[in-house]
């Protein structure tokens, strides 16, 4: 099962490669296949709605703030030597640098508590995709994978790659690994959904095209992890930003002005 | 390319929100008239400077808001007040409905301007409840084409979880600014919105209307 999706996104993402989008507009996302991804989407916003969310409800509610924290700090720690490869696969040595001391300054508790942060040591955001993106790999087509979410070529591709990347696979025996590696990846999905429990509510609520909104918070979200390594640095600090967007924007110029808004 | 093309000076405010005293500004002006020539050199950093004087306006006003004990209808109606004076509501309003917005008559603009506005209120009031000490600290400024972009980051009281970064897009409006755009960790609110509307209004058969009437239910259902 897994080896036909990973082998479906690979070939997804060399049919991505060789058809150029054409005529997309700036800031828009290339989508080829929005009828089959709309259709997971909605598969996926019902496993959300009856599966994930009431269980990360539940979660947040019946266990305590600072165990969900041990919990987190464990993930992220199991997580590291993914992170530290594509930090150096990046020659991001700094980040690489960091991210080996995250692991070191966290491994006496496995992680449950987070000393690295408090030293400064901040917890970096990398993987294969960011890592592909980086070297100027585009994203393809987007894809909206079954349980997994929002992706494209690119980004399914390098989740792949992260996975037999993963050193924690290959530990201990096959079978009990398997179990504890689901096991895993069900908690991170939790632990996700419960820390943004009312930001993805108000995310959906507030929409008229649900999709539409995930498909471009997605695109943007990722292109600025990929930029900088670090998020959010879209505007002053970077010398890119996203004004392109913005070239568009209507202006004194046009019949429409803003200087009403202010009379009270 | 000057900034202010009109006016010049930066600081003047809309009378709602005029926090520089009358005499400060005076002398002010004093001084740059005596400073002539060089005017021209200092105008870009005195632009920027300001820019992130009316980010911190806007927080302390919008933070007022928040903190206030009032009623829903109480909220929604200051909030309206903060969004019009700060916020380029209309052209935000044409941004989002991309090319459907000149395809459309005057009145259906109109209908899908109140429909946004309300929606935009509706929108952020909700949210007031979660506010729990947050404070956001503005930490640099530059020039992009023709607006001006602010950076902030909103830290939590603790200091324990991590900072989120905030940008503000400015246009320069008459010696004043106008908020364009807000971009959080990366994610710009006008490019998602502008992708999130002009879906929909394609996949409805490309008439500006059917983005109007989703908002309008969507607003009678957030009552």
């Amino acid at each position: 099962m897994r080896r036909s999706i990973a082998a479906a996104i690979i070939g997804l993402g060399l049919l991505g490669g060789c058809s150029a989008p054409g005529s997309l507009e700036q800031g828009e996302v290339y989508d080829p296949l929005e009828v089959p991804n709309r259709l997971i989407f909605a598969v996926n916003e019902t496993l959300d709605i009856f599966i994930l969310q009431p269980t990360a409800y539940v979660y947040r509610t019946v266990i305590p703030d600072p165990v969900r924290d041990m919990v987190a700090g464990f993930l992220g720690w199991i997580a590291t030597p993914v992170i530290l490869a594509n930090d150096a696969f990046q020659g991001d040595w700094d980040g690489a640098g960091i991210t080996a001391q995250r692991f070191v300054a966290n491994a006496p508790l496995f992680g449950l508590v987070d000393n690295a942060t408090g030293l400064g040591l901040k917890a970096q955001n990398e993987d294969f995709g960011q890592t592909l993106g980086h070297y100027g790999t585009g994203d393809g087509p987007y894809l909206m994978l079954p349980v997994l979410g929002p992706s494209n070529a690119r980004d399914g591709i390098g989740k792949v790659v992260d996975y037999f990347l993963d050193p924690t696979r290959y530990i201990g025996d096959e079978d009990v690994n398997q179990k504890f590696q689901i096991g895993r990846r069900v908690m991170e999905a939790v632990d996700f959904r419960a820390r943004n429990f009312d930001a993805i509510n108000d995310l959906r609520e507030s929409s008229v095209d649900y999709y539409a909104r995930v498909r471009s918070i997605y695109k943007q979200r990722r292109d600025a992890l990929i930029r900088d390594g670090e998020p959010g640095s879209i505007g002053a600090s970077s010398p890119k930003s996203n004004g392109k967007e913005f070239e568009g924007y209507p202006g004194k110029s046009t019949e429409q002005t803003s200087s009403r808004a202010s009379s009270d | 390319m000057t900034l202010f093309p009109t006016s010049g000076f930066s600081w003047s405010r809309p009378s709602a929100v005029r926090r520089t005293p009358g005499w400060l500004a005076q002398s002010c002006m004093v001084v740059l008239v005596l400073a002539g020539l060089t005017l021209n050199s200092v105008r870009p950093a005195s632009a920027t400077e300001s820019a992130q004087q009316f980010v911190n306006t806007l927080a302390e006003k919008a933070l007022a808001i928040v903190q206030a004990d009032a009623t829903p209808t109480e909220n929604r109606a200051e909030f309206s007040k903060i969004l019009d004076s700060f916020f380029d509501m209309r052209g935000i309003a044409q941004f989002l409905a991309g090319r459907y917005w000149r395809g459309a008559s005057e009145a259906d603009q109109e209908a899908y301007f109140k429909a946004f506005h309300t929606s935009i209120v509706n929108t952020y009031t909700s949210r007031f409840g979660d506010y729990s000490g947050q404070k956001l600290n503005v930490t640099g400024s530059r020039e992009d084409g023709r607006f001006v972009l602010v950076n902030s980051e909103i830290v939590a009281p603790g200091g324990q979880t991590q900072a989120v970064k905030v940008d503000w897009r400015l246009l320069p409006t008459d010696g004043d600014f106008k908020v364009v755009d807000v971009v959080i960790e990366g994610v710009s609110m006008s490019v998602t919105q502008r992708q999130e509307y002009t879906a929909l209004i394609q996949s409805k058969g490309g008439e500006l209307a059917a983005l109007t009437e989703a908002l309008d239910q969507k607003n009678s259902r957030m009552k």
